[in-house]
């Protein structure tokens, strides 16, 4: 069965499943959601947005739409693998697509503060999921995210009220396990931080196993007035993991958003993360870093969406492509009529290391306003020879001078992780690429001054 | 007491198209619409070898089966293709005359006006020109001068007549009928346009140039270029645009194609002021153009430089294909664009050949409320050892309720290639402005010397004469763009 | 005749009252030093001299050189000899200061009926007058202010000064984030460009400029109005008791 026909008759499927829930909001919105994909289809290279993602897995390989979480786990599998080492906040743990109580780990529990799950604030929270989901997703030019809203199992509700300032970091991690067949997981986000409020999240997505998993996941951010939100996602998934994910932000006046998007591995990213700047005064920073080889593919496409004036924006993403890989930048800045005193700093740099990679960039500027400050910029090349031939001149091997350089390279967009546990496992699996325990033994020399 | 404050955008619109006049020629026209007979009729006309016919009428019938492209950046309604002549002629010029004395008076008094006197008498420095009237090329000087040298430079049609051999060789190697929807109609129905062959080893001594002039209505111009700099030669080309104001629409579909050979460099200059329609956005010229160069031979160069402030709508990205070893790709560009005028240009640049280098400056202005995009390529193919590209654009916004963009594709396979792309936006801002008042410079002169220095580092890349034409032109276009 | 007759001045900004009937006279050869605390109407003062549109001017009448201010545009002003060294000097990306300057000299010599300099005088000129400030060539032919320190902006506001040589020279707070070289550059620059003809409005917060620009009077300016004027002793008074006395004299609420 081709994939749009079993998305169909799984749609019907649930809709059978369902009694009383038929009349509900959130139905009618599935209702509209997948008329929206049937008619938009699967875009081709075609569409400006695709233009450099080729999406022909979908066809190529057989899925089937998750319906439920695995009775048990597979021998070889352990979920103590996946947490954030030293990680201290609350996890929110989905396998399959559906969330996991027994796994995830809700530490706080403060007055007014929600941390649940879309299937249990379906009831308990009705009227906001009704004046939040989709409001700013634009379904009608994004086939995934309408598929996303048809077909969602579940996904994280959390809703943080006025004045919470306390050190709240919350881990939402996606584990697909499937067992007998490619497994199709669509999941869904929905986190409101009211006004005066800070919060920290992490996405984290892996998949299990040779067989092939697709998770489709949306996240809806909504910053309140004077909020501020660490927003970090990172990936490290395996060859056999296909990933979409669309971040949607909704920012209010004075709110600031900090986002850092790290990709390490996976068979085929794509992130879509895109700002409001819907009040004045707010302020988004985009981070990026994508580092990746063998025949892996990470396309990060972002907008910066400036409505109001005295907004301020400033996106900074690089990437190191090694092996057959591909990444795809797409940064797209738009200034709206009206957004005046706009300030917007974008860049996007590149490093290839192999014969057969490629970086394909397309930094954007739209602009309506003629009060802006804008500008970007994008480099592709290699790593400075003058550099490398120095090291090689005080007789270091040229591999660790390389590494040294890369190191350096990518070190501000991780520095800009905040959260100490996420930030050492970023370190470390990067150490791990650049398989350079030399590299410590270096620093460890340096520090020592022998 | 209390002064109005500054409007630039109202102020900045009021300006007049100095070379709206219509010469009253006699007319040849061809019968409206457009038919494998009209393209037989063409042909016919100008005594074509048949090879010609054949390819045209091949273009034709491609062309039939494309659709016309939707862009997301320039709106226009849909063009009547039938409704348009597809060849118009003075009369006279059917039969271009043998020696530039027995010119039409009418035709040569259009062209002193435009500033391009067709006697050689009366020379602009070095300058060698071919002025194109509508569909046909009425004159060429100093042909005899540059033969001497072994140069061909004389209008297309001549050279289908004269040098068949080298016109079959190039016509369409570089821009394919194929290519795209407007190269294909070209291809079907050019009338003329200027031809030139440069040598082996020939260092041509004059600019060459063309200025082509649409004079009758409810026509289309299409005219096709073909520039072949052989092995170590040297040639700088100029080309310049009007046309009548009128109500309607008119389109201009040219293609341009420039083949380097080895150790070869071609220069190609243009000062774009096609009419660009009326202050509330009607009538003026559509643009859509394909220029492309390829440099073929190692160590070859390649080098576009244009202003563009005429058309209504400006669609065109000269292009360079870099094949061979070492060879170079230029691109520099001035596009202004006022009232409801858009622009969509930007260049293509092509990395095949190892060492190849590329740089890319583009200059966006955009006022009224006009829209100015950028759009262009730079691609670093698998072979393109040391590939360098360095790209800059800039964007200058005046008034509120205009609209710069800016789209870069940068696409590398190459590990070793060293890509660069930066662009800026700003504004002429109101204190900027005040700043230089508070200097004793009027608001004008203070635009005027901004616009300038915006525009310095491409106008340095045009010929003396040119520069100061192109330095007025961007003046005029923005006169009383302030109080 | 006095160079500057300001009387009664009434200015508001956004409907709020900023200067509330202030009046000053200049006479050519005299320098006149404002001081006042944050907020008290010194840079509406500078801005409205040189014609700055964020103002309404409500009341009262300016005269420079026996005419109307307020029926001049600001270049005409800059034309008739009226100076203003920016707090914030702008940067002017892609414009040379040379192109600057001498499109700013010839449009003043063209409004004086004065032949327009050609090249080679002006580039005497300019190097002369860049000497002052101790600037160099490189400085001349970088963009206007486009990434200048905060130091050689103000310099650059005083070479620009020598270059046009107005009749009446404002300051405003050409001495803010200087340190003492650079202070020193800039008024020694001051000082070698006034003479009998011309005078100077000197705006500042610190008593430290006017060690070296000494200014023939001292006024303070406070809640919109000028309250104490005085002698060069007034501003060492100043800077030795604060502005707190002033504020309480004359029972003003800090703006």
């Amino acid at each position: 069965m081709a994939i749009k026909e079993k998305i169909t008759d799984y749609f019907e499927k649930y809709t059978q499943s369902l009694n009383g829930e038929k009349n509900s909001y959130l139905f009618s919105l599935r209702e509209k959601s997948i008329k929206i994909f049937h008619e938009l289809g699967i875009p081709t290279l075609k569409n400006e947005e695709w233009k450099y993602t080729k999406l022909n897995f979908l066809n190529n390989i057989d899925f089937e739409i998750s319906n439920s979480a695995p009775h048990s786990f597979p021998e070889n599998f352990k979920i103590s693998d996946y947490y954030i080492e030293n990680f201290e906040g609350d996890v929110l743990v989905f396998i399959n697509g559906f969330f996991e109580k027994k796994y995830s780990r809700i530490i706080n529990t403060e007055e007014n503060l929600v941390v649940t799950n879309l299937n249990e604030a379906k009831e308990k929270y009705s009227n906001i999921l009704e004046n939040y989901l989709t409001k700013y997703t634009d379904e009608s030019n994004n086939p995934f995210t309408a598929l996303n809203t048809a077909l969602a199992n579940d996904g994280a509700v959390i809703i943080l009220p006025k004045n919470f300032e306390k050190e709240l970091p919350i881990h939402l991690l996606f584990i697909n396990i499937p067992l007998q067949s490619n497994l199709i997981t669509n999941s869904r986000n929905l986190i409101i931080v009211d006004s005066n409020s800070k919060a920290q999240f992490i996405e984290t997505s892996y998949s299990w196993g040779d067989l092939a998993s697709f998770h489709n996941t949306v996240s809806e951010l909504y910053l309140k007035q004077n909020s501020e939100v660490e927003y970090y996602k990172f990936q490290n998934d395996s060859h056999s993991a296909y990933y979409i994910g669309s971040t949607q932000i909704h920012q209010e006046k004075d709110s600031r958003l900090f986002s850092t998007t790290i990709s390490l591995a996976g068979k085929f990213i794509r992130n879509n993360l895109n700002s409001i700047l819907d009040g004045e005064n707010s302020e988004a920073h985009f981070n990026g870093l994508y580092f990746i080889g063998n025949e892996d593919f990470v396309d990060n496409h972002t907008l910066v969406d400036h409505a109001k004036p005295h907004c301020n924006s400033n996106e900074n993403y690089k990437g190191i492509i090694d092996g057959k890989a591909t990444a795809v930048f797409n940064g797209k800045i738009m200034v709206r009529p009206f957004a005046q005193k706009t300030n917007a700093y974008q860049s996007n740099k590149n490093i290839l290391l192999s014969e057969d990679a490629t970086i394909n960039t397309k930094p954007q500027l739209e602009i309506f306003a003629d009060d802006v400050k804008c500008s970007h910029g994008a480099t592709s090349g290699y790593l400075d020879r003058d550099a490398i031939f120095y090291f090689r001149a005080r007789g270091i091997d040229e591999k660790i001078a390389q590494s040294y350089l890369l190191n350096s390279f990518s070190s501000d967009i991780i520095e800009t992780v905040k959260i100490d546990a996420l930030r050492d496992l970023i370190k470390s699996e990067i150490a791990k690429k650049l398989s350079m325990n030399e590299l410590y033994f270096c620093s460890i020399l340096e520090s020592n001054k022998i | 007491m209390q002064k109005e404050p500054i409007n630039i955008v109202e102020e900045i619109t009021q300006s007049d198209y100095k070379y709206g006049f219509v010469t009253d020629i006699e007319q040849e026209l061809a019968p409206k619409g457009l038919n494998e007979d009209i393209i037989r009729f063409i042909s016919a006309k100008k005594h074509e070898p048949e090879f010609m016919l054949e390819w045209r009428l091949k273009a034709f019938r491609f062309w039939q089966q494309m659709k016309e492209p939707k862009w997301a950046n320039v709106k226009f309604p849909p063009i009547d293709y039938q409704d348009a002549y597809y060849y118009a002629a003075p009369k006279q010029a059917a039969n271009k005359p043998k020696s530039l004395d027995e010119i039409d008076p009418e035709i040569r008094r259009t062209f002193e006006k435009l500033g391009i006197p067709l006697t050689e008498q009366q020379r602009l420095a070095g300058i060698a020109v071919d002025a194109v009237m509508d569909s046909v090329s009425v004159a060429t000087t100093f042909k005899e001068k540059l033969s001497e040298l072994g140069i061909i430079f004389c209008s297309m049609s001549e050279a289908i007549r004269e040098h068949p051999d080298l016109v079959q060789k190039y016509i369409g190697s570089v821009v394919p009928y194929t290519d795209n929807y407007f190269a294909a109609l070209n291809s079907a129905v050019f009338s003329d346009g200027s031809f030139c062959y440069i040598p082996k080893g020939v260092r041509c001594p004059l600019e060459l140039s063309t200025y082509f002039r649409i004079n009758a209505s409810e026509t289309g111009q299409f005219e096709r270029t073909l520039i072949i700099a052989d092995e170590g030669s040297y040639v700088s080309y100029l080309e310049g645009c009007t046309a009548p104001i009128r109500d309607e629409n008119q389109l201009h579909a040219a293609v341009v194609e420039l083949i380097a050979h080895k150790d070869a460099e071609i220069k190609y200059s243009t000062v774009q002021n096609w009419y660009p329609g009326d202050k509330e956005g009607k009538g003026g010229i559509y643009n859509f153009v394909t220029k492309r160069g390829i440099c073929e031979g190692n160590n070859s160069k390649i080098s576009w430089t244009q202003v563009e402030t005429g058309s209504a709508i400006t669609w065109k990205y000269p292009s360079c294909i870099l094949k061979g070893d070492n060879s170079i790709g230029e691109f520099y560009s001035v596009a202004l664009t006022n009232n409801y005028q858009q622009a969509d240009t930007g260049t293509k640049m092509i990395h095949l050949g190892k060492n190849t280098k590329s740089r890319i400056v583009s200059k966006g202005i955009s006022a009224g409320k006009s829209q100015n995009s950028y759009r262009g390529l730079v691609s670093i193919g698998k072979k393109a050892e040391n590939a360098r590209n360095y790209s800059q654009c800039d964007s200058l916004l005046l008034g509120d309720k205009c609209g710069a963009h800016t789209f870069p594709y940068i696409e590398v396979k190459n590990k070793t290639a060293t890509v660069e792309h930066e662009a800026t936006t700003s504004k002429i801002s109101e204190d900027i402005l005040f700043y230089c008042n508070q200097r004793g410079i009027s608001t004008e002169d203070a635009i005027g010397l901004i616009v300038n220095g915006f525009s310095r580092e491409v106008l340095n890349q045009l010929p003396m004469e040119f520069a100061v034409e192109a330095q007025r032109l961007l003046a005029v276009s923005l006169e009383g763009s302030v109080g | 005749m006095s160079l500057l007759k300001i009387d009664n001045l009434k200015v508001n900004i956004n409907g709020k009252e900023i200067l509330k009937g202030l009046s000053l006279e200049v006479n050519p050869g005299e320098i006149h030093a404002i001081m006042g605390p944050n907020g008290s109407g010194k840079s509406t003062l500078a801005g409205v001299l040189a014609g700055k549109e964020d103002y309404e001017v409500v009341e009262g009448t300016i005269e420079f050189d026996g005419k109307n201010i307020f029926e001049m545009s600001p270049e005409d002003r800059a034309r008739e000899g009226l100076f203003l060294a920016f707090q914030y000097p702008i940067e002017i990306p892609g414009v040379s200061n040379a192109s600057f300057m001498k499109t700013a000299v010839n449009e003043i010599r063209k409004y004086r009926n004065l032949e327009p300099l050609d090249a080679m005088d002006f580039l005497r000129i300019m190097r002369e007058k860049a000497k002052l400030v101790e600037m160099d060539q490189a400085f001349l032919n970088r963009s206007v202010n486009d990434g200048f320190s905060g130091g050689e902006k103000k310099r650059n506001e005083i070479f620009q000064l020598a270059m046009l040589e107005p009749k009446l020279a404002i300051l405003d707070e050409t001495d803010s984030g200087l340190d003492i070289d650079a202070l020193k550059i800039v008024a020694n620059g001051v000082n070698k460009v006034r003479n009998e003809n011309n005078a100077f409005v000197v705006i500042t917060h610190y008593q430290r400029l006017l060690n070296y620009i000494i200014p023939d009077f001292v006024h303070v300016l406070f809640d919109g109005k000028l309250v104490v004027s005085g002698g060069k002793e007034l501003a060492l008074e100043l800077e030795e008791k604060g502005y707190d006395w002033i504020k309480k004299q004359y029972n003003g609420v800090l703006v």
